[in-house]
């Protein structure tokens, strides 16, 4: 059986003027349903490249990619950004809110377009910001603008939820709420969630760790018994 | 500055390319424009002055109506400022060519050794110019229709007017060599004319040998000024101009006053001399003559008088046969009546008289009837007598008879009785009765029966018995007893028997008695009968009777008739007598009047060959007399009409202004340059605005890398110097394309537009006033940099700790309508999306507005004017302005001459409906008499039917005004110029004479100024009658056939000098509309850039500024469509309400505009027709689709990718 999310030789090349660069060189790797999986890597290694491609946002060069059992990697651009609407869920390393909205509108933008959404003030009071859904996002801290962040792609009800460095612009204790929210969110909700970090330091929260490197995938290690995150300390 | 600031400036321009071509094409735009719109009028002006001054064109003709002498030439060029004079001939002919009259203007060409100037040169366009005196060049205009090309010949027609064309010009056939433009006409008119339709229809150039004139017909006059070359418009010159006119015209009078003393005042001498001889020899002539006619008109004068006794005679002698003739007739006609009555009842009597006749005899025979009945009657009545008398006989005899018996019975019974019957006296007593009996029997049956039988018996009984009786009786005379009579048987036989006889003779006489009363019935009956018949008889006799009455009667009516008619056959014999007799008498004398009357007539007949002779003799004196005088007569006349030619002697002094087209050409410029006036400022504002935004942006999207460098120490100055030098590029580089093209383009185009109507002039000359391309240059560049450097000082006055970090995207923040929770809540997301967001970036959102509403105003204000001048020509001569030609008289006509030209004008079909009116220039002013416009005042003869040639309508509420006797009705320019309105008090001077009249209503119009005034009221204010200067004419079905059908008419008379008509102003408005169009088209495109290059501008940064946000809306999974939509919804909005703004904004700027471009004695239409509107909003919205088509590339173009960038 294929896993969830399946990722076969996929090559992805930049040109730039006449030098090429290759961002993803080979990459395989697999994610079960319902699994936190950790993408990790030092800058550079072309875990960005992979989240893109798996987000619909690129495309790859060659190999195959299946998402619960689509090839995305032979769609269309109409097709992709359907699966973009409907299958996934993103949480920005910069929010990404729109700021002249305030958080609910925010979170509503991304509704309004799904087929299934969840009650937007329902997904907001479990991400903890029942009382600032009536905010602008320059009226929150980074922490609430990136749970209003990850509000907008739950309430998508996604099929995967992808994370690109989601603690990347907080502060420790704030990004491990965060990372907090994202665990329960696949522990207890059974979200499927790949998270793209250069901090080795959270790998212990994920089942899976897929570790890359010079665009490679080095190493794709399943935990067993992943730590929560109140108990790593980086 | 140091290199690296340099390099960083370059790099940064070819990394933000678009929007430093965007600042820089707005730039170009802004100044391109309002430098080339302000470069085409002096362009204009400035190709017009070029073609003057290199033709050399005249700055004034004069002319004069005596023509001009050397000396005349000679202090002309000797006045002061005078350069140059060119003497010349002019003369206006007819060319008919296939059947087509053409007028045409002979201008003469100086020869090539004149002493003179050669001014006002031709331009040679094809061919070459005369060289031989029977050689001409053509106007350019005339070749066009081919006709008439190099190498034909024209022939000119022998009469021009009422002069011979021999009498002006030596040839009248010239050789076409060359095609020609004048300076003198820069349009296609080529002015008026006093011959063929009124209009000169082009001109020719002939040598000027061809002119028999002596004295030249006009002179050209050069100035210092234009010889310099001094701009024809400028006010030096036209001040100048003004001056050396007023120089020229004392000059005139000068001369004229010259020319009347020296060869004038001799020529009147002499002319007044051979006027006195003249009349002294008439004097005498009529002396004599005089004698001469008064015996001769003595004797007409006797003659007359016999001749009028003799027709008098004849008169009467005529009248009175006539007056015999019809009493005769009468009288014959009432005999002839007379008789035929007479005749009448001549025949009625013998009718009646045969009817009575007739009746007599009827009667007659009646009576002789009646007569013979009298006669039976009477012998019945006879008869019926007898029968009585004989029935009364035997009636008595009867009685008589049936007495006896009764006696007889009686004795016999009383014998028998007594038994006395042997008793002789008894027996002769009985024997006498029985006697008696019988007789009495006897008798009655003698009377009765013819049966005589019975009485035979009883005759001879009673004879028995009287035979006993006379025994007995002669017995008893004895004296003796009286024996027995019968005997014993007897007396047995007589008992037994006697009772049956008595009974048998009673039986018979009751018999007869039953006969006798049958007999009296049958006589009654008779007299019955005969009673009736007497009654019958009588009434016969009666009628009878009565008939012969009758018939007496008419008998003596025809007696009394047949007297009538005969009195009247003596009558009428009498009266047939007298006329008979009167016709006799009248005969004679009637003979007796002719007979005297030819008399007398012989004796005329003589008199008045008398006098025929003795006229004759007269005529021959006079005839010779006459002869003698009119020689002298048509000498002196002669003389007098070379003098009169004289009597009004004028110089006139035209200027360039007098030349077709040259003022309207100025007018037009000043028209564009009104134009370059108004719109440009608003394209700079725009630049202005637009930059600002831009390099705003630019700045803040900066920070980081400001931040950066001032951390690293670079002063703020050095810092700013990028920004400065990004914009001055843009600023430098966008200003030197617009004006490189601008100055070009827009001057071109716009000449290109007039140059349908001016065709003569050259290609465009490009006239840049310096001072706008360079105030231009240093508006956009000082505000683009200023723009920058404010930005910059914005940016550098914070830390830069604080600048490298990035600028929180602006703040996202509660709009107004979301505190009115009703509409908020109903609001559907994607719109609260968007009202958020128009209300975001207020700067712009009044930007994109003032873009859009800009493009849309400009747009309707160029279709405003349009329509504001288009609309003229059909309003003023269509709606208001009815009649098509105008009359012009040589002078003011009074109310009698009026008349009778109406009575020609009417004799022409197609000048038959007409109005006489006063038409006269008044100076309209204000109260300060800071305010003075030229108007007309016109007044008609009549304002009953003035609403056909003249509408006067309230322009707004287009109610008809009507022309009343209290006051005057003035046009609406009259009005907003002085600000008068109804009510108010007009002053006007004419003649410089003050007038005022109340206004009583202010009526549409477009051109010219008029005051129109009743006849009444013009009559109460300047205290005489109107005098009537021209008539209107509504001509139906006006053409050229029917314009030229009039001219021949009506230009022969000498009292009407000109015809105009209003097709030709009409001509000349669709002209300045074509002209108009390519200047709206201009508008148009330019007002499309603007919003093109604003829209994309600021739909550029808008996207710029939201990249991330669209990256992640795309992130998100927003369709292509969605995600464009998304972000274009405001622009949408934003356009529309930028529509809605635009369309105020035009409306008043068109009516500003409007105002400012209208020219003094044109009003332009007000308002926009609808099309214009939807146009201009359908013309924007394409502009700002085209915008939103570019703009959604880029917004596909935008990576996702982007999204997960940090801000900067």
């Amino acid at each position: 059986m294929s896993a969830f999310v399946e990722f076969n030789h996929v090559y992805k090349r930049y040109k730039m003027g006449e030098v090429t660069i290759t961002a993803s060189d080979d990459v395989s790797f697999g994610v079960n349903k319902g699994e936190f999986a950790v993408i990790v890597g030092s800058s550079g290694a072309g875990k960005s490249t992979v989240l893109n491609i798996l987000g619909g946002m690129d495309r790859c060069d060659e190999g195959t990619i299946y998402v619960d059992g689509k090839e995305i990697s032979k769609m269309k651009e109409h097709e992709l950004t359907a699966y973009r609407r409907y299958d996934i869920g993103f949480v920005f390393q910069f929010y990404n809110l729109v700021p002249n909205l305030t958080a609910k509108e925010n979170v509503e933008l991304a509704c309004q377009i799904c087929k299934d959404p969840l009650n937007v003030e329902l997904v907001l009071r479990n991400v903890g910001l029942q009382e600032r859904m009536y905010n602008f996002p320059s009226q929150l801290s980074g922490g609430e603008q990136q749970r209003v962040s990850i509000a907008r792609a739950l309430a998508k009800n996604p099929k995967l939820l992808l994370c690109d460095e989601p603690t990347g612009a907080l502060d420790d204790n704030t990004g491990k709420t965060i990372l907090k929210l994202l665990q329960d969110t696949c522990y207890h909700d059974g979200m499927t969630v790949i998270l793209i970090t250069h901090n080795h330091a959270i790998t212990p929260m994920a089942n899976r760790i897929i570790t890359m490197k010079n665009s490679k995938v080095i190493s794709n290690i399943y935990n067993d018994n992943p730590v929560p995150i109140e108990q790593i300390e980086w | 500055m140091s290199g690296a600031l340099w390099k960083d400036t370059l790099r940064e321009i070819k990394r933000s390319f678009n929007r430093f071509i965007s600042i820089l094409l707005i730039i170009a735009l802004g100044v391109g424009f309002f430098v080339g719109i302000k470069c085409a009028s002096p362009s204009m002006l400035a190709t017009a002055d070029y073609y003057f001054h290199s033709q050399q064109l005249m700055d004034f003709k004069l002319q004069s109506t005596v023509g001009f002498d050397t000396d005349d030439l000679e202090s002309i060029a000797n006045t002061d400022q005078i350069a140059g004079i060119m003497p010349a001939y002019s003369a206006d002919v007819i060319l008919r060519q296939e059947n087509k009259s053409t007028t045409v203007k002979m201008m003469s060409i100086s020869p090539k050794e004149s002493p003179y100037q050669n001014l006002n040169q031709p331009v040679l366009i094809e061919g070459r110019l005369p060289e031989s005196s029977n050689e001409c060049v053509v106007d350019h205009t005339q070749t066009m229709n081919g006709i008439i090309e190099i190498g034909s010949t024209i022939q000119l027609e022998p009469t021009v007017g009422e002069q011979n064309l021999s009498e002006i010009l030596a040839s009248d056939i010239y050789t076409v060599v060359g095609i020609v433009e004048s300076p003198m006409f820069i349009t296609y008119d080529r002015g008026k004319s006093t011959i063929g339709d009124g209009f000169i229809d082009c001109f020719f150039m002939i040598p000027q040998e061809n002119f028999k004139s002596q004295r030249y017909t006009e002179v050209y006059v050069q100035t210092n000024m234009s010889k310099q070359g001094i701009s024809t418009y400028s006010s030096e010159y036209k001040n100048s101009i003004q001056e050396i006119t007023t120089e020229l015209e004392k000059l005139g009078n000068e001369r004229v006053i010259h020319f009347e003393q020296t060869i004038l005042q001799d020529a009147r001498i002499q002319l007044e001399q051979a006027k006195q001889d003249y009349q002294n020899g008439q004097q005498e002539a009529d002396i004599q003559l005089k004698q001469a006619k008064q015996q001769l008109e003595d004797g007409l004068v006797e003659i007359q008088r016999g001749e009028a006794k003799l027709s008098n005679g004849e008169q009467q002698l005529h009248e009175g046969t006539q007056i015999a003739n019809e009493n005769f007739t009468l009288a014959e006609q009432r005999l002839k009546n007379a008789q035929e009555q007479l005749e009448q009842g001549k025949r009625a009597l013998e009718q009646s008289k045969q009817q009575l006749a007739q009746s007599e005899q009827q009667i007659r025979q009646g009576q002789s009837q009646l007569v013979q009945g009298e006669k039976q009657l009477q012998e019945a009545w006879q008869q019926y007598d007898t029968g009585l008398a004989q029935w009364k006989h035997s009636q008595q005899l009867l009685q008589n008879a049936t007495a006896q018996l009764e006696q007889t019975e009686q004795i016999y019974e009383t014998m028998i009785a007594n038994g006395t019957l042997n008793a002789p006296d008894q027996q002769l007593e009985f024997a006498r009765t029985v006697s008696a009996m019988l007789t009495a029997m006897v008798l009655f049956i003698q009377n009765n029966q013819s049966d005589t039988t019975d009485i035979v018996e009883l005759q001879s009984i009673k004879n028995e018995f009287d035979q006993r009786i006379q025994k007995v009786e002669n017995t008893v005379v004895q004296g003796q007893p009286i024996p027995p009579l019968f005997s014993n048987s007897e007396l047995l036989f007589i008992t037994a028997f006697f009772p049956t006889y008595f009974s048998k003779a009673e039986t018979a006489l009751q018999d007869a008695a039953i006969q006798l009363r049958q007999g009296e019935e049958q006589l009654a009956q008779t007299k019955t009968q005969l009673d009736r018949q007497q009654a019958e008889f009588d009434r016969s006799q009666q009628e009878l009777t009565a008939g012969f009455l009758q018939l007496a009667i008419a008998q003596q009516a025809a007696l009394d008739a047949e007297n009538t008619l005969r009195t009247g056959q003596a009558e009428y014999e009498t009266g047939l007598s007298t006329l008979q007799n009167q016709q006799a008498q009248y005969q004679t004398q009637y003979a007796n009047g002719i007979a005297a009357l030819q008399n007398s007539r012989n004796q005329l007949e003589q008199a008045k060959a008398d006098l025929a002779a003795g006229e004759i003799d007269y005529d021959q004196a006079v005839a010779e007399a006459t002869h003698t005088l009119e020689d002298a007569r048509q000498q002196i006349d002669d003389a007098q009409k070379q003098l009169d030619q004289f009597s009004e002697i004028k110089w006139y002094v035209f200027q360039r202004d007098d030349n077709p087209g040259y003022s309207s050409f100025e007018s037009d410029t000043q028209r564009v340059d009104a134009v370059a006036t108004v719109f440009p400022f608003f394209f700079i504002l725009v630049v202005i605005l637009v930059t600002l935004t831009t390099m705003t942006r630019m700045v803040e999207d900066q920070r980081i890398q400001i931040g950066t460098l001032k951390a690293l120490g670079y002063s703020s100055s050095a810092i700013a110097g990028k920004y400065f030098l990004y914009s001055l590029f843009a600023g430098a580089i966008g200003c030197i394309l617009g004006l490189s093209i601008g100055i070009f383009l827009f001057p071109s185009l716009i000449f290109m537009a007039y140059g349908a109507m001016y065709p003569s002039l050259p290609s465009l000359i490009y006239s840049v006033p310096w001072l706008y391309p360079l105030l231009s240059i240093l508006v956009a560049i000082i505000c683009t940099s200023a723009v920058t450097i404010i930005a910059c000082y914005n940016s550098l006055r914070v830390s830069p700790s604080i600048l490298m970090r990035p600028k929180a995207p602006k703040p996202g923040k509660r709009i107004l309508l979301e505190r009115i929770n009703l509409i908020w809540k109903y609001c559907s997301f994607t719109s609260k999306v968007t009202a958020r967001n128009l209300f975001r970036y207020k700067i712009r959102f009044l930007m994109t507005l003032l873009g859009v509403a800009g493009c849309t105003a400009l747009i309707i204000t160029a279709f405003g004017l349009n329509d504001s001048v288009s609309v003229i020509a059909q309003k003023q001569f269509v709606d208001i302005i009815h009649y098509n030609t105008t009359i012009v008289f040589d002078k003011e006509k009074s109310a009698d001459e009026a008349e009778q030209m109406k009575v020609y004008l009417n004799q022409n079909t197609h000048t038959q409906k007409n109005l006489f009116v006063s038409m006269q220039s008044a100076v309209v002013y204000n109260q300060d008499d800071s305010i003075n416009i030229e108007t007309y005042l016109l007044v008609p003869e009549s304002t009953s039917d003035f609403s056909s040639y003249i509408e006067l309508r309230n322009r707004t509420t287009e109610k008809k005004l009507e022309l009343q006797d209290e006051g005057v009705i003035i046009t609406e320019k009259i009005s907003i110029k002085l600000g008068l309105k109804e009510g108010d008090l007009l002053t006007f001077r004419i003649d410089d004479k003050d007038y005022a009249a109340p206004i009583t209503g202010i009526t549409e119009n477009y051109a010219n100024h008029y005051i129109y005034m009743s006849p009444k009221i013009y009559e109460e204010i300047f205290h005489k009658p109107v005098a009537y200067t021209n008539a209107l004419s509504i001509v139906p079905n006006l053409n050229d056939e029917i314009k030229s059908e009039i001219a021949s008419d009506l230009l022969k008379r000498d009292d009407i000098i000109t015809l105009s008509y209003n097709d030709a102003f009409i001509e000349q408005f669709n002209d300045t509309i074509k002209s108009m169009q390519a200047i709206v088209a201009v508008i148009i495109l330019t007002a499309g850039a603007l919003a093109f290059v604003v829209l994309y501008n600021l739909t550029n940064i808008n996207i710029e500024e939201r990249v991330r946000e669209i990256a992640t809306i795309k992130v998100l999974g927003f369709y292509t469509k969605e995600t464009i939509s998304y972000v274009f919804r405001e622009n949408i909005i934003l356009t529309l309400l930028g529509i809605a703004v635009g369309i105020g904004l035009g409306t008043w700027m068109s009516s500003f505009v409007v105002n400012i471009i209208e020219l003094d004695t044109i009003m332009f239409g007000r308002g926009i027709n609808w099309v214009s509107y939807l146009s201009s909003v359908l013309i924007t919205f394409a502009f700002a689709a085209l915008v939103m088509v570019f703009m959604s590339f880029k917004i596909r173009k935008i990576n996702m990718i982007e999204s997960l960038k940090s801000n900067e």
